[in-house]
């Protein structure tokens, strides 16, 4: 029963009786090789053919080497992992393909039958091995499976690239572009990293655009000036590296990354935008890959592909954000335009370094009117309680820009720690960028505007565009700012100052009452006047100058003086209107004020006059109230020689109200309505009770609205018939 | 999501109340690798036999090239059947790759498991500097070369062979019909991750007491790396068997067995 597998066809194989030494020669020289085995695998006979086909002597076989020391060693493995468990559990395997080494290194591709026998003679177990060259067959075998593999590659190819195709038609940013090709491209063959490299703009690096995996070891590659990696990519050319270990005289750096990234194989395609080279797309195996010319092909179709995708979603993207841009810049703009006061204009910087340049932290740093601190604010205006002041020298951003009037960025917190350790915007929690842009008006720098990112590095060139033209826009508006703070506390101090005194008239008995008007835009136009002298006589005169700010409460002081002036010396409203209105002509801002004069005696007889002014209201004594229409001229500088004015008598008990439109005109109402209201409140006022009338009708004028125009309001009320007889 | 049980092809047999045991096969086979081996321990252990995703007769389409890619997820499918079967006290044999399972499993949940025993061990089989694995890198990919020239062997010669097997009436047909037959696929990406992957750094967060199984005379798994696992763990002992080649299990089942056996008896004697 030791009768080894018959060659096939045996031409001595007739009848039983053949003698053992002609079947043991057959064996010898069959056109097979045969080796039997102890169950250790130590080789114990082997036939002249085999031992010819591997070139060892017999000697050096037997007792000397196991079978599976002579397979190359992926057969070696394949063995101890398949053929031996097999082989334990069952007598045969057959036709398994392996490689024999031979003693002159070469290999010889076999097919091997692999039987387990008991030897009857002694019991042991033996292992037979029949083995076959398999050259030929093997190499129709490889032809088999390399046709099998590339037609499941070509099928699987074609659905790949109509996938990414399709993946790439839905794109509309960058991202997502990057997306569809990672992760697309790392299903296109089996083993393999796909990553897409994104240039940064004029430097020779790239940036992974997506990492594979949180932990990938390498997340930039350089491509150093000159470098036959980076020739290849701008000619369009693919860099194939089959063996990364191989290729590394070739290209060190780029092998050196992906050796260390544990890739054997690769292939780098270039993303090329015009001569320019983009980006790139790298196919990482961790094993040894042959590329055929099917696959680089996919390769090189599914960087066309992509390159048509980035421009397309690249230009997408930048019209997207230059619309944003003009649209920030158009929302800053309209911002400001509501803003009048400084600290208005502040609070809208603030808020737009968040809402419309993306900024997570920000600062208004201003010079003071010494130009030696810098006032910082982040909100709620300079002086609040989140004002910080800073010399101008020390070590700032701010100072620095406002130093150099130039744009001073720092990439980092880091970096700008290290420049200035002391900086306010060194409040902010956690940030990356801090871009620093001078405020300019003609004269210099007004201040600097701190902007806080969170994302680290340098800017954008067209966010830095934004930046200077968000910055022009809020240095004019900052300059208007203080401007108009400036007038309007002019204005207000010196409207105040002029309008205190009131004389004490004797017979008489004079109300006043003043309110600028809420509207930052109109204070400063509206003023009265009260002259007593000792025998009883009375002038009063209220006038509403044109304009405002502070050249319409110069002129109203400058109209003040002449007025009192006049009323010293003359002894009629016309004539004092007729001085007025030479007065007029000749200084600026008096022209077309309209005013209103009163002149009694002590006796309560007079006259008044109304030039262009709003008609005064007498109430009598018993309540009946009565308009005083005559006397009317129109506004000062256009009435030539015309002025007029009427007789009044104003008996003991009686009131007159005297006032600017401001407290009869309203928005919303018809003046007719609002001096029948006047009359009303006058009808209901008991004038003999003291002081407090002339604001108490204003108030109720009002009826809680706020004051849009200046408002006076003169109340004079006869108490005497005259006054202590002089002589 | 199927179930852990039919997704791993699980079987349970032996004692309930027993101890349990599992056992899992290395790569190129299934669990019928432990057939003779079991039978030592069903009289008094709770014996666990399983296959993993994509081998022998586990739910294939299960497997996914992705999340199999590193053994990580075949040691949460462990985890996972100890969790469904609520074990405790585990010990866990493992072959060849399933050793480094087995590993990892335990450094997860060191809780669970009573002991592990490592059967031709090998935490990385590629020669690194100093340290020997035994094979070249380009050993490797000849190994994929050789699953691929052995589809066409594989499907057409070796089904007949296994099912005539007059001598073993044992091996029914339904287990020809699965044993050690797999996708060539998932062999392939099987074959990629046992063999190029390093689990070195694990071994030393070994806490469980460990037996390393070594064959005298295996080229896959030398006793210098089997020599190397056991200095690396801690609580571990060695036991070299004079057997040749990678599979104790099937070609020396007894002398396997009485390893295991006095491993599991002198832990139960600790415990």
């Amino acid at each position: 029963m030791t009768a080894p597998p018959t060659p096939g066809g045996g031409q001595a194989a007739t009848k039983p009786k053949i003698p053992v030494d002609d079947l043991a020669r057959l064996v010898d020289t069959s056109p097979m090789g045969y080796i039997t085995a102890g169950p250790d695998g130590r080789i114990d006979h082997v036939n002249s053919t085999f031992a010819r086909w591997v070139g060892f002597d017999r000697s050096e076989l037997v007792g000397q080497r196991t079978f599976q020391q002579l397979l190359a060693p992926g057969g070696r493995i394949y063995y101890d992992t398949h053929v031996r468990p097999i082989l334990d559990m069952n007598e045969e395997v057959r036709e398994i393909a392996v490689e024999l080494v031979c003693a002159d290194g070469s290999r010889l591709p076999v097919l091997i039958n692999v039987a387990r026998r008991v030897r009857p003679s002694t019991g042991e177990a033996v292992i037979e091995t029949v083995v076959f060259d398999a050259t030929e067959r093997r190499r129709y075998e490889q032809e088999l499976v390399l046709e099998r593999r590339l037609a499941e590659l070509s099928e699987a190819r074609l659905q790949f690239l109509y996938d990414v195709v399709a993946g790439l038609a839905t794109a509309t940013t960058v991202d997502e572009v990057v997306e569809v090709i990672r992760t697309r491209g790392a299903t296109s063959v089996t083993g393999v990293t796909c990553s897409v490299w994104l240039f940064e703009p004029g430097e020779r690096a790239a940036v992974r655009a997506a990492p594979v995996t949180p932990s990938a070891s390498v997340d930039r590659i350089e491509f150093p000036d000159g470098g036959a990696a980076l020739d290849r990519l701008l000619d369009g050319e693919l860099v194939v590296l089959a063996d990364c270990e191989q290729a590394r005289k070739a290209y060190p750096l780029l092998c050196g990354w992906l050796l260390e990234a544990g890739r054997r194989s690769a292939v780098i395609a270039p993303l090329l935008d015009g001569a320019e080279l983009s980006g790139v797309i790298s196919y990482g195996f961790d094993e040894l890959h042959d590329f055929d010319e099917q696959e680089l092909r996919v390769v090189r179709s599914l960087s066309a592909q992509a390159e048509l995708a980035l421009s397309r979603t690249a230009a997408l993207e930048a019209e997207r954000r230059s619309r944003a841009r003009l649209s920030s810049l158009q929302r800053f703009t309209s911002l400001l335009a509501g803003a009048v006061t400084l600290d208005d204009v502040i609070d809208s910087i603030v808020e737009s370094a968040t809402t419309l340049l993306g900024a997570v932290g920000v600062r208004v740093a201003l010079l003071d009117e010494t130009r030696t601190k810098i006032l910082f604010a982040r909100g709620g205006g300079l002086g609040g309680e989140e004002t910080e002041a800073v010399d101008v020298d020390e070590s700032t951003i701010a100072g620095e820009v406002i130093r150099t009037g130039k744009v001073v960025v720092r990439e980092s917190r880091a970096a700008l720690i290290e420049s200035f350790p002391t900086s306010p915007i060194l409040d902010e929690q956690c940030f990356g960028r801090v871009v620093g842009a001078p405020l300019l008006d003609g004269d210099g720098p007004l201040g600097a505007w701190v902007l806080v990112f969170d994302e680290e590095g340098p800017p954008d060139d067209d966010d830095t565009k934004l930046i200077q033209l968000f910055v022009e826009q809020a240095a004019q508006a900052i300059r208007r700012g203080q401007q108009f703070d400036l007038e309007h506390r002019v204005a207000v101090t010196l409207q105040q100052s002029l309008l205190a005194e009131v004389p004490d008239a004797p017979g008489w008995h004079v109300d006043t009452t003043y309110v600028p008007g809420s509207d930052h835009l109109v204070v400063g136009g509206d003023l009265f006047d009260v002259t007593a002298f000792e025998d009883g006589r009375l002038v009063v005169v209220v006038a509403d100058v044109v304009g405002h700010g502070l050249g319409a409460a110069a002129a109203m002081g400058q109209l003040r003086s002449a007025a009192k002036a006049l009323a010293l010396v003359l002894s009629t409203p016309a004539a004092l209107l007729r001085g007025l209105d030479e007065f007029a002509s000749s200084t600026l801002g008096v022209l077309y004020s309209s005013v209103g004069c009163v002149m009694l005696d002590a006796g309560g007889a007079g006259r008044y006059g109304c030039a262009g002014h709003p008609h005064p209201v007498l109430r009598r004594a018993d309540g009946t109230t009565l308009i005083l229409e005559d006397g009317r001229s129109p506004l000062l500088g256009v009435a030539g020689e015309l002025r007029s004015d009427a007789e009044i008598t104003i008996e003991l008990g009686d009131t007159l109200a005297v006032f600017t439109d401001g407290l009869v005109e309203r928005r919303d109402g018809h003046v007719d309505d609002e001096v029948d209201r006047l009359r009303a409140l006058l009808t209901s006022t008991d004038f003999t009770e003291p002081d407090g009338h002339a604001h108490a009708l204003m108030t109720s004028m009002l009826d809680g609205a706020e004051p849009t125009d200046d408002i006076v309001v003169v109340c004079v009320t006869r108490t005497g018939d005259s006054p202590a007889d002089p002589s | 999501m199927t179930n852990v049980i039919e997704r791993n092809n699980v079987k349970v047999s032996g004692v309930a109340s027993g101890q349990p045991m599992i056992f899992a096969h290395g790569f190129g086979c299934d669990q019928q690798m432990w057939r003779w081996v079991v039978p030592a321990f069903e009289h008094d252990h709770h014996i666990v036999l399983f296959d993993h995703v994509g081998c022998g007769g586990s739910d294939a389409s299960a497997y996914d090239p992705q999340s199999y890619g590193t053994l990580d997820r075949y040691a949460a499918d462990v985890l996972e059947l100890i969790h469904e079967l609520d074990l405790r006290d585990v010990v866990f044999v493992g072959h060849s790759v399933s050793s480094m399972i087995g590993v990892l499993a335990s450094i997860a949940e060191p809780d669970r498991f009573a002991g592990l025993v490592l059967v031709g061990p090998s935490p990385r089989y590629i020669d690194d500097g100093e340290y020997v694995g035994g094979f070249q890198a380009s050993d490797i990919d000849e190994l994929l070369d050789s699953l691929d020239s052995n589809y066409l062997g594989w499907s057409r010669a070796m089904a007949p062979t296994i099912m005539g097997n007059p001598d073993r009436p044992e091996l029914g047909e339904e287990l020809s019909e699965s044993f050690c037959r797999v996708d060539p696929a998932i062999a392939r990406q099987f074959a990629r991750v046992t063999f190029l992957g390093d689990n070195r750094a694990d071994l030393e967060r070994v806490t469980v007491p460990t037996l390393v199984v070594q064959c005298s005379d295996d080229v896959i798994a030398p006793t210098a790396v089997g020599t190397y696992v056991h200095e690396r763990i801690a609580d571990s002992a060695l036991e070299i068997l004079d057997v040749s080649g990678h599979c104790p299990n099937l070609s020396a089942p007894d002398q396997t067995a009485e390893a295991i056996r006095r491993f599991v008896d002198r832990s139960a004697a600790l415990v």
